[in-house]
This record gives structure tokens, C-alpha cells and sequence, in this order.
């Protein structure tokens, strides 16, 4: 995580990397550092509905996401995220509604065990996750 | 199979005792419950009509009944039971038509239970119970159901245990792809095999046919039904 400012506007930008994809923080307020690891940015690889692998993004606003790929810009609303370690973890695909392309290895967190870290599903493999997505790592799962 | 749906309508000042007792004994032979079930008197004269016992598994079953504890006024109420306890899945309001409509595909059941004060307010496919097979993390498989809420949290009964799901969005568009999402028990990890949130959805309260797969869904408000 790095921060920069002036007293009036600070900068905050974090990277998450995995062998799968990157996800990224970026924010600027006013006040004080955004130090959470809520990752606004997911890059990486999507499948399109007729199985043509490409590289994708998404990008998280407050209300919906958008989805960029090869076939264009999607708005997506969220499903609802749940964060509690009481609960199984259950990831659900990112898919653009628009044009059926799916992110690989970039999954909603309908519930997940905790946000902002790195987190070890049984069976499934190790997960950077977010606020409300998860970019998964590793060869296993 | 196709889909098939079929409407029970009942009206406070008459009792449609007969009615109830039909859809119950109906509802005895549209799926494949376990063989403790059963449809039978109730303990007293609170009770109208029979008391109808869907067995789930071998220890919790649906109780559905219609009782009235004031004069004129009466309750459907659905609860699912283990042993000594019960969760009231959903108790009617006192209106004066009760309707229920069950919808049937190969796959399980999709139940609407409403209340209303009038009876041109009928939309048949709000459907809020739904009954199907689960496949549970240890890869077995038992029957389980799913009470949806108006406002999208749902509670999910199976192997003996409930457990409450928070809510989710539905997005209605038929401009988009349709992208259904199993139904996951979130305590036990249980997945339903035949039952999906609709994230995105063309249609609701509707058949839906993906043209892609050719795969058949009975849609209610936000959750689906395969066949």
C-alpha cells in the first residue's frame, strides 16, 4: 500500500496480486488515508460464451460494478454480500449479463469468512479477498 | 414431465374444508416425500380440516395446516418440525380468501401461500415455498425447502436444521443473459441442485425456456424451479 497527500487530499492505492489475476485499491479522500484493502479494481482472465479466453476487468462502485472484456462495458448490480466467519463461504461467478462473458477466477462473495485478506477455503484453495470479491489463487480448485 | 401448475382458492365464510383436504391429498402424490408422510385429523376442533405431515427426512417434516382459534377468523400456517421443536415458516393473514397454487415440474415443488381481502389480486406464481433435493458437502443427498420472504431473505430447511440466508438482489431485465445461482444452505454448505436465485432473469412470475440449452425453469419473484 502506498499514500500520498498534501494535508487536504490523500491518496491511497494498494496491489493484490495472485498467480490467478490483480486486484487493486484506489482511492482519494478528503480527512484522512483509506489504509483498507476493499479492492475497487479485479483484472483478470474471462471466458466468452463461444469459450474465447481474454483478458477482463471490473471495477466496483458503491451501488453496482461494471464489467469491461472484449465485448463491451456491463453494469451489474450486486447479489449481496454477507461477511461472517459463522458461515460456509460461498462464491458465486462474475458473470457480465450483458454478453455472457465469465471471469475465471474472480468470484462475488455471496458469504465469505472475512474481507480485505487472505483466506484459506478447505477444499477450494487460498482467495485474496475484498470487500465483496474474492480473486482466487493457486492451481488447486 | 411438463410443468404444471394448479390453484386451490378458500373463502373464511365457508370453510372450504373439502378443498383443503383435497389439495392436501394432492399435494400427497405431486412429489415423491418420504413414505412417513401423511394426511390426517386434527387434535381438536381449532384445527379445520385435516393436518398434512410431508416428511423431508426421516426426523423433520412440513405441517401444513388451517386452524382457528376466534370465531370467524382463520390461519393457514406452514411450520417445519424436528422432534419436540418447530420454525413457522409462514402464518397466513386473517383475509378473507386463502389461495395456494403448486406448481410441479420434474424436479420438486414450488408452493404459493397468500391471504388477500380480495380475490382479484391473485397472481398465482408468487410462489414462496420451494421443495426439492439438496446435495450436501459430504456428497449425499436429502430433500430440503426454501422459504423465500418478500424482501429476499429466505430460510432453508433440511437434514433437520433451518438456517435464515440474507437477501439478495434480482435483477428483471429482459435485455440480459439469464444467470441463475444455486441455492446454498450457508450453515451446512448444502447445495439445492434444482433451485436458483435468479440474479438476472428475463421473466419472472413465468416459464422460462434458455434458448442456449434448452433447459426449463418455473420462475416465481426471484427464485426458479428447474424441470
Amino acid at each position: 500500500m502506498a499514500r500520498t497527500g498534501n494535508g487536504q487530499f490523500y491518496f491511497s492505492h494498494a496491489l493484490g496480486k495472485t498467480s490467478r489475476g490483480n486486484c487493486l485499491r484506489i482511492t482519494s479522500q478528503t480527512g484522512s488515508y483509506d489504509d483498507t484493502f476493499n479492492f475497487n479494481i479485479y483484472l483478470g482472465d474471462v471466458t466468452a460464451s463461444d469459450g474465447k479466453t481474454s483478458k477482463g476487468c471490473i471495477y466496483l462502485d458503491s451501488n453496482s460494478y461494471k464489467i469491461i472484456t472484449d465485448s463491451g462495458v456491463s453494469t451489474e448490480s450486486y447479489l449481496g454480500t454477507t461477511i461472517t466467519p459463522d458461515r460456509k463461504a460461498v462464491f458465486v461467478p462474475v458473470v457480465s449479463s450483458m454478453y455472457g462473458d465469465k471471469f475465471n477466477d474472480v468470484f462475488q462473495m455471496r458469504y465469505g469468512p472475512l474481507s480485505g485478506g487472505a483466506v484459506q477455503i478447505e477444499g477450494k484453495g487460498e482467495f485474496l479477498s475484498g470487500a465483496k470479491f474474492a480473486l482466487k489463487d493457486g492451481g488447486e480448485g | 414431465m411438463s410443468i404444471e401448475t394448479k390453484t386451490y382458492v378458500f373463502s373464511n365464510e365457508t370453510f372450504y374444508v373439502e378443498g383443503w383436504n383435497n389439495f392436501l391429498t394432492d399435494l400427497l402424490n405431486d412429489y415423491n416425500w418420504e413414505e412417513q408422510s401423511s394426511v390426517s385429523d386434527g387434535p381438536n376442533s381449532e384445527w379445520i380440516g385435516k393436518i398434512g405431515k410431508f416428511y423431508l427426512n426421516e426426523n423433520g417434516y412440513l405441517a401444513f395446516e388451517w386452524y382457528s382459534y376466534r370465531y370467524g377468523e382463520s390461519f393457514i400456517r406452514v411450520r417445519f418440525v424436528t422432534g419436540e421443536s418447530s420454525v413457522t415458516l409462514y402464518t397466513s393473514s386473517q383475509w378473507s380468501y386463502k389461495y395456494i397454487t403448486v406448481g410441479k415440474t420434474s424436479k420438486g415443488l414450488a408452493i404459493l401461500f397468500k391471504a388477500e381481502n380480495d380475490i382479484l389480486n391473485l397472481n398465482s406464481m408468487q410462489y414462496n415455498l420451494y421443495i426439492g433435493e439438496i446435495v450436501n458437502l459430504d456428497g449425499s443427498v436429502t430433500k430440503g425447502c426454501i422459504y423465500l420472504s418478500d424482501d429476499n431473505s429466505h430460510t432453508i430447511c433440511a437434514n433437520s436444521k433451518t438456517s435464515s440466508e440474507s437477501t439478495f438482489t434480482s435483477v428483471i431485465d429482459p435485455t440480459r443473459k439469464s444467470f441463475l445461482v444455486p441455492v446454498t444452505d450457508s450453515t451446512t454448505g448444502g447445495v439445492f441442485k434444482d433451485i436458483y436465485l435468479m440474479a438476472n432473469s428475463p421473466v419472472q412470475y413465468n416459464k422460462l425456456k434458455i434458448a442456449d440449452t434448452g433447459n426449463k425453469y418455473l420462475c416465481g419473484k426471484s427464485i426458479c424451479l428447474a424441470d
